[in-house]
């Protein structure tokens, strides 16, 4: 009995002593080396994988996207983990579509920890890359954009930088709203490589969706235009704003030279700005409808008050002379702005007078952004009251001596199209799914006054106007035609030239603007006949395409 | 006589505490019916056995839920680079300028201004239109390949009169048009034209 007592005590020992042994192991392996245990284990089984968040959309008006963003990958190399560089730059050579020379000057840097081989190549090469399983070579998941317009409003739209950084046009004004975030997931792997659990660590976030105002169709429409322009008169740059003056929703925003967003390494900034906002010039004679309105809704002149008018006008040491010259004769204010009379503009601007004509400028929209949310616009000169010199009234009604942009001008227009509200001109509609609020308008002009420069508008497109030669068979349009000489380091040049036009259609109820400003065409100087005829291939377009039937 | 001895004083022994109930039960656990029959009962084995097994089973369910979850998220991944790369080739072959290039390979042109008639909308139009439509009458008096092809005619080809009177159709050319009777560029002090 005692016997088995003391055989029981033993085995009772022993059984303690493993017991013991045991929590001791395990106090080591926990405990102790727990930490690094652990973070072997880790390195080992689980895997942090980047999951790349998609920048926003930018589509038009009809849901035609403008702008996507594409999965892509990044292939790096880690180069002092890379055996034979020679090899190795080889391989990824043919898989990556990049010199072989290039990779092997790369990754020959041993003292680099990091390089990259090729950013945003597509998915099939980063697979070919993966295939190859080189050491110190890996992939990285990114994403690239695409513009699938290819040319289309691609100075509006913008461009976006290696890291898929807004760094032009709405792609940078709208960085905070198209910008997405990365995403984490932490997989854990079994020992045969296989994925046993996948964690999100952090959902990716895809950037909000711009909705624009433009329409693709008309866009292009815009742009052929304008490339035509370009192919005859070789200007320096040309823009053209398309716009229902209604609401002041640009439908088209176009530039030329035209540049390929995907191509910008040998584009220049002048070809890269949209120049709809951000070049500035004299407007000249297009400016002469606000002079006119501005002397209409003070009640100075009326339609047919009549002038009688020298062939030049002085005012103070400047002479002003008309385009053509002519013998004096009497014009009515209406026959002014149809001929484009600078002494009969000059005239209604003197009779208005410089303290109430200035406001008039303000009050129209010159000298300060639009509002139309686009970076970089350009605010445009506008002397002050108390920098008027003796001949300053001889320069600002026929549109010298300040310069606007073109946005300006169409803004400016399309309150007199409209009825007299002027209203910031509206390029984004909705901002993921949800409507921007339209920006309330400013009356400037009574409707009445409004009609009567409508009216006078027309008599431009009419026999005997300047832009005569432009039609649109069906419609009655309005506009104004504009020629300045441009101002070269304080001197007008006698060689280099602004034409533009600024057109409305129908006439009596406008639902379409079109403002044209081709900068130094070659050949052709004049508004009438370099601008005005894109107004009406673009007008003859949209029209119909709008569904706006004749007044 | 010796006298009486006294009494024996009856010391009085101190009784011990009753031990705590649940001590009680305890040591009464072992001795009860019922603990006695569980446990010479062989069926209790098979149940141990079954809670183990299921325990097992359940670890080997996760791990396998676990194992096919984590085969299906790369699968997902590839699907929605996919979608995205296949989305950015049907945004780039819908792209307006592709596609009117094709439509002016296919010759079909934009009507001209002049082409195009309006109809005035009357009171009563629109119910007209929802009884032709209900009785599948409004298809009716469209070309056979449009119809067929589940198109519909544009709403500003109608066919009545135009409403507005029709120029006669000249093509508005960019820039090719003759310079006007005006022009400028003679203004005294840096001349400002039309």
């Amino acid at each position: 009995m005692r016997l088995i007592e003391r055989r029981i005590g033993l085995l009772f020992a022993v059984f303690c002593v493993l017991l013991a042994a045991v929590f001791a192991r395990a106090f080591w392996l926990q405990a102790v080396r727990g930490g690094e245990l652990q973070a072997e284990a880790s390195a080992q089984q689980t895997r942090s994988v980047v999951v790349p968040g998609h920048r926003g959309r930018i589509l038009d008006r009809r849901g035609k996207e403008l702008a996507v963003s594409e999965d892509a990958a990044s292939v790096f190399a880690t180069p002092y983990q890379v055996k034979d560089p020679a090899a190795a730059a080889a391989q990824l050579a043919p898989a990556l579509g990049v010199p072989a020379a290039v990779l092997r000057q790369k990754l020959s840097k041993r003292e680099t920890g990091f390089a990259y081989l090729a950013r945003k190549v597509d998915l099939a090469a980063a697979e070919r890359v993966r295939r190859l399983d080189i050491d110190g070579i890996g992939v990285l998941p990114d994403s690239h954009r695409v513009y699938p317009q290819g040319e289309l409003a691609a100075q509006v739209i913008g461009a976006v930088g290696i890291d898929n950084q807004g760094l032009s046009g709405l792609e940078s004004g709208y960085e905070s709203e198209l910008h997405a975030t990365d995403g984490q997931r932490k997989v854990t792997r079994d020992a045969l490589g296989q994925t046993i659990e996948a964690k999100t660590v952090r959902g990716e976030r895809t950037g909000d969706e711009l909705t624009l105002t433009l329409d693709a169709a008309i866009q292009d429409r815009t742009e052929k235009a304008l490339a035509e322009i370009g192919g005859q008169y070789a200007p320096a740059g040309a823009t053209a704003i398309v716009m229902d003056p209604r609401n002041a929703s640009i439908l088209a925003m176009a530039n030329w030279p035209p540049v390929n967003p995907s191509e910008l390494t040998n584009v220049s900034q002048a070809d890269l700005q949209n120049r709809a906002t951000g070049f500035t010039y004299e407007p000249g004679s297009t400016f002469k409808s606000f002079t006119v309105a501005a002397a209409l809704q003070d009640g100075i002149v009326g339609p047919d008050t009549s002038f009688y008018l020298p062939p030049e006008i002085k005012v103070a040491d400047r002479t002003i002379g008309e385009a053509h010259p002519r013998g004096a004769e009497s014009l009515t204010v209406s026959q002014i702005l149809a001929q484009s009379s600078n002494v009969g503009a000059v005239t209604v601007g003197l009779k208005l007078g410089a303290e109430r004509f200035d406001p008039w400028i303000r009050r129209f929209g010159f000298g300060r952004q639009t509002g139309i949310g686009f970076p970089a616009e350009e605010r445009g000169i506008v002397p002050s009251l108390r920098d008027y010199s003796g001949s300053t009234m001889g320069n600002l009604p026929i549109g010298q001596g300040l310069s606007v942009t073109p946005v300006q001008m169409a803004a400016g227009y399309a309150a007199i199209a409209n009825g007299g509200t002027l209203r910031a001109p509206r390029l984004v509609t909705e901002l993921d799914d949800d409507p921007i609020e339209m920006p309330r308008g400013r009356r400037v002009l009574s409707t009445r006054t409004a009609r009567k420069v409508l009216t006078m508008l027309e008599g431009v497109l009419a026999p005997g106007g300047t832009a005569s030669e432009v039609t649109v068979p069906g419609y009655e349009l309005a506009g104004k035609t504009g020629t300045s000489e441009k101002a070269i380091n304080g001197v007008y040049s006698k060689t280099r030239f602004v034409a533009s036009f600024v057109g409305f259609a129908p006439a009596r109820k406008p639902r379409l603007l079109v403002a044209i400003v081709v900068d130094e065409p070659k050949g052709d100087i004049y508004g009438g006949s370099v601008a005005a005829p894109a107004f009406g291939e673009i007008a003859g377009f949209a029209l119909p395409y709008l569904r706006i039937p004749p007044d | 006589m010796p006298p009486a001895a006294a009494p024996a004083r009856r010391v009085a022994r101190p009784v011990p505490a009753p031990p705590p109930r649940v001590l009680v039960a305890v040591r009464e656990l072992p001795d009860s019916g019922l603990v006695v029959r569980m446990s010479r009962g062989q069926l209790w084995i098979g149940v141990l056995g079954a809670l183990l097994a299921g325990i097992v089973a359940l670890n080997v369910v996760s791990l396998s839920l676990g194992t096919s979850a984590g085969r299906l998220s790369p699968r997902i991944e590839r699907l929605a680079r996919e979608n995205s790369a296949l989305r950015a080739d049907l945004a780039q072959r819908l792209a307006t300028p592709r596609v009117q290039a094709e439509a002016a390979r296919l010759g079909l042109i934009v009507p001209g201004t002049d082409e195009i008639g309006y109809l005035s909308s009357r009171d009563g139009d629109a119910a007209a239109a929802a009884q032709r439509l209900a009785a599948g009458l409004l298809g009716a008096s469209l070309p056979a390949e449009l119809v067929a092809g589940g198109g519909s005619a544009p709403a500003t080809s109608t066919s009545a009169a135009p409403t507005a009177p029709v120029a006669p159709t000249a093509p508005s050319g960019g820039g090719a048009s003759p310079p006007p009777a005006d022009g400028g560029g003679g203004g005294g002090a840096g001349g400002v034209g039309a």
